[in-house]
């Protein structure tokens, strides 16, 4: 077994590294996927076909390529799961949690497998390890195909996950008879009370998303976002009423999100008209729901005119479109009232057809990538920043001190653009967007919920945010922490929830954005918040205040969690409580020199927020000048710099000196006291302090004289010296020489502890 | 300079031979307070004159700081404070060898650098076993050429010993 037809051996390592990657890319891809299923057969009852088909066709692929490499185990697994997913696919039997849990595992073994074979190249010796699962297959497989039976015996549909009780099957069939056009909806799917419910609730959420988008989209009519948005929110609805063969809103709803999709491919504009009759779909739509929710079913009068409207508009831009008319909305409108109907229909359904196929390029990753080897990325980053010191090397060469070169300035201020464009695609090439450490915690934040048995959801956005790879790389386990911490702390148990007026379903917010030169990710939950004064009795027991302390801000209550070893549970759960989390977290944003802010609301939740510079080896940086040394400042520390007045500096019997600046009491750190470096300026009045900020901590150094403000390309000190209190590394200035980068935090820290 | 240049051509054939043995019995020799010491060839990535040291806090007074190699942040360590011998301003002849252990570059300040010699393992004696001076540990051999003896180094002691004698 598991003998190659590729002889050659480097030929069989590119094959199976591609097919590893391939298939490590597959998994990733099929379990939000698996899970994105259960929530939707759990919550709405309904099989999303287009999800189980996506599942079914990745097993597909993974089995494919595996056969391609004879991986028994994968292609066995693999197979047993199609036969269990063609089950559901042909609409035979529902999926319940236990069938996702064993497609779930059935994705960990074969990432088990992915490892071994990277290992060995074969899967050898782990055929036994398949046949656990294949059994546990075939069971399910006949046990599945047995309920189908039993069903089909009682009823002429399949089972629905909850089970009934007779009363609701009987309202529920009541309500299907009301419906119109039930008979024509998906066959097979029976409509309980729950799903109206949830089509309800769901309904009046996208009738106001649409509305609020439609508002937004009159003010601003060339606002894709919006249209975007709406055209989503007719499509929600749309897909929801046709589901539960609701056909009149379904009708509505296609029209109105015909007309958006021609304004979101602005192949029309936007004009208040279109808005109207859409505003005057949605409160048609409204009314049907609310007959719905009544029990009856939705009469939507004036549906046939609004829709004849809508279709109208929406082949008038088609037509337009033919014909290349710039302001197609208005003659295309003139054109529509000569043109059939049924011609505008066709429009449509080429405008359509169109639509999905972009959709769908969009899907795959439309633009073209290829692969580069990360170690020329590395250098081709260590070239740039070689350049960016080359530049400022010759710009201000110190040959050049005192002549008149008003053409050679020009040109270095071209280079300087070109050298900050180059350094930007270059950082941007590391660039990888969350959406994979995210899509992980979707995984995480469900099995978690499981584990500790309360209703979780998790709501992500901006998944697409770009962030350096070692930023990806060291936020993952943060994030784990943080997010775990969050369902395990943070959000309370279903009875707890109740009893304070909360849902019962937590809600943990997963969210990253660009902010100023940085990412920030936030993690916040809706839970308890967190306990002052557990954290201050903690701390005062493990000394780290003394419990004069009680009135201390929050943040630096908040600041304690992050202590090593600092938990307040009593219970260390298999979740977490051994306080070594966060201990963790912060580390590991120190790394990639970011901060973490903690907010909290007692009862409402807690919000983690991290904040992490997007360039991790370049910055804008201030050097100052202290005897004959040069230092450098990170600029986002610098709050600001002055000369003092004497008036200003008091000394205090232990010798430290504090300035007042607008009321506000800083010590002063002498850098030569500090450095020990001779210099001859010694008066404060004579040099320049220059105040730092370090989370909300405040104070000033004592320079010589600030010398400016340039671009530093970070560089470690040798690993020869060890870490260098007070310094964060160096950097090497025009003149070529080294200048220390000073570590604002550590300096801030340690400001209290400076002798003299 | 001329030395110097000679003796960087010499390492850099010694690169493109790229060959071992030709390597082994071959030292770099420096003067320091009037003693001649000898470093394994093999260990010299090359040697420059001296230049501006950016002063690093919180070292050993050993440790001058840091300089600039094209680009690389190299520390330098005066060899002289190293061996506990007085110090002495630099001059035009004052050197840095840049050595490189374990993929530790270091820069090494020496009064001046003299030639490559070959010392074959017959003509070394083991190290004197006084006592006295706390550079003895740094000692690998003593190197006999002709009539005089070099002190050959042991390279290692030299950049990772912190232990003993550290102020």
């Amino acid at each position: 077994m598991a003998t190659i037809a590729y002889g050659d051996f480097e030929e069989k390592l590119e094959l199976v590294k591609c097919f590893l990657n391939d298939s490590r890319e597959m998994l990733d891809a099929v379990e939000p996927q698996i899970i994105a299923m259960e929530e939707k057969a759990l919550t709405v009852g309904e099989i999303d076909e287009a999800i189980l088909n996506a599942i079914f066709r990745l097993f597909h692929s993974l089995k494919g390529s595996a056969s391609f490499l004879d991986l028994q185990t994968i292609i066995s697994v693999t197979h047993e799961a199609e036969t269990l997913l063609e089950i559901f696919r042909s609409g035979r039997a529902v999926i319940k949690p236990a069938h996702v849990d064993l497609l779930i595992r059935t994705t960990d073994y074969i990432r088990n497998i992915l490892d071994v074979v990277e290992q060995q190249l074969s899967d050898e010796g782990y055929e036994e390890s398949a046949g656990e699962i294949i059994a546990d297959f075939k069971k399910t497989i006949v046990n599945v195909l047995e309920d189908q039976e039993q069903a089909a015996d009682g009823q002429l549909a399949p089972r629905l996950p909850e089970e009934k009780t007779a009363a609701e099957a009987a309202a529920a069939a009541e309500a299907i008879e009301n419906m119109p056009g039930a008979n024509c909806g998906d066959p097979g799917i029976e409509i309980t009370p729950e799903i109206l419910k949830h089509f309800v609730e769901e309904s009046n959420e996208l009738l106001d998303e649409a509305e609020s988008t439609l508002l937004a989209l009159e003010k601003a009519p060339g606002d894709q976002e919006s249209a975007i948005a709406a055209c989503r929110a007719f499509h929600s609805l749309k897909g929801n009423a046709g589901f539960l063969g609701y056909s009149g809103i379904e009708e509505i709803s296609r029209c109105g999100e015909n007309l958006l999709g021609q304004i979101k491919e602005q192949k029309k504009d936007c004009d208040p008209v279109d808005v109207s009759f859409l505003l005057i779909a949605i409160d048609i739509i409204r009314e049907g729901v609310r007959q719905v929710e009544a029990g009856s079913a939705p009469e939507l009068p004036g549906k046939q005119e609004v829709c004849a409207y809508l279709e109208k508009l929406t082949a008038g831009t088609a037509a337009g479109g033919a014909q290349k008319e710039k302001n197609g909305g208005e003659k295309g409108g003139k054109a529509v009232k000569e043109t059939a109907a049924a011609n505008g229909q066709e429009n449509i359904a080429a405008g359509e057809a169109e639509y999905e196929a972009r959709e769908k390029q969009t899907g795959a990753g439309g633009q073209q990538a290829i692969r580069i080897d990360l170690d020329k990325l590395d250098k081709l980053l260590d070239l740039v920043g070689e350049l960016v010191i080359s530049e400022a090397m010759v710009a201000n060469n110190p040959d050049l001190k005192g002549l008149q070169l008003d053409r050679f300035e020009k040109a270095v201020l071209q280079l300087d653009k070109i050298t900050r464009d180059i350094q930007e695609v270059a950082m941007s090439m590391r660039m990888i967007p969350l959406s994979g450490t995210f899509r992980k915690m979707k995984r995480l934040v469900r099995d978690l919920a499981h584990k500790a048995g309360k209703k979780v959801s998790l709501n992500i956005t901006g998944e697409e945010t770009e962030v350096d790879k070692t930023i990806i790389e060291q936020i993952s386990d943060p994030l784990v922490h943080l997010i775990r911490n969050a369902v395990d702390h943070g959000l309370e148990s279903v009875d707890e929830r109740l009893a304070a007026g909360k849902p019962e379903t937590g809600l943990v917010t997963l969210e990253a954005k660009h902010s100023a030169g940085e990412v920030w990710i936030i993690v916040e939950d809706d839970g308890r918040g967190l306990d002052r004064e557990k954290i201050i009795k903690k701390g005062i027991e493990r000394g780290l205040i003394s419990s004069e302390n009680r009135e201390m801000k929050d943040e630096e209550v908040w600041k304690m969690i992050f202590e090593p070893g600092f938990s307040t549970t009593e219970i260390i759960s298999s979740i977490s409580g051994r306080g070594v989390g966060m201990d963790v977290v912060k580390r590991n944003i120190e790394k990639l020199r970011g901060k973490i802010d903690v907010r909290s609301r007692p009862g409402a939740g807690a919000m983690f927020a991290v904040r992490i510079p997007l360039t991790l080896a370049i910055i804008e940086g201030m050097v100052v000048k202290v005897g004959a040394n040069r230092y450098t400042i990170p600029i986002n520390s610098i709050k600001e710099s002055l000369q003092p007045r004497a008036g200003q500096i008091t000394r205090t019997p232990g010798g430290l000196e504090i300035v007042s600046i607008r009321g506000e009491l800083l010590p002063v750190i002498r850098l030569h006291h500090l450095y020990q470096v001779k210099t001859e300026c010694l008066d404060l009045e004579e040099g320049i302090l220059i105040v730092v900020e370090n989370d909300e901590k405040k104070c000033c150094l004592f320079v010589d004289e600030v010398i400016g403000q340039q671009q530093i390309v970070i560089k470690g000190l040798s690993s020869y010296l060890g870490r260098v209190q007070g310094i964060s590394g160096c950097a090497i200035l025009g003149d070529g020489d080294i200048s220390m980068i000073l570590d604002i935090n550590d300096l801030i820290i340690n400001a209290g502890e400076v002798k003299r | 300079m001329s030395v110097k240049e000679r003796l960087n051509n010499d390492l850099l054939e010694d690169e493109y031979e790229e060959d071992e043995d030709t390597q082994e019995d071959k030292f770099l020799t420096f003067v320091l307070n009037r003693e001649e010491y000898g470093i394994e060839i093999r260990h010299v990535t090359e040697i420059i004159g001296i230049q501006n040291i950016t002063e690093v806090p919180d070292m050993p007074h050993y440790i001058k700081g840091v300089i600039n190699l094209r680009g690389k942040v190299i520390p330098v360590m005066d060899v002289r404070l190293r061996f506990g011998v007085a110090e002495r301003d630099y001059d035009d002849r004052t050197c840095i060898i840049v050595i490189n252990i374990e993929e530790q570059s270091v820069g090494m300040i020496v009064d001046r650098v003299s030639e490559v010699l070959d010392i074959p393992k017959s003509e070394v004696a083991p190290p004197p076993k006084v006592k006295k001076g706390e550079s003895s540990r740094f000692i690998k051999g003593m190197g006999k050429v002709g009539e005089r003896v070099k002190i050959l180094l042991n390279e290692y002691q030299l950049l990772f010993d912190f232990n003993k004698g550290e102020d």
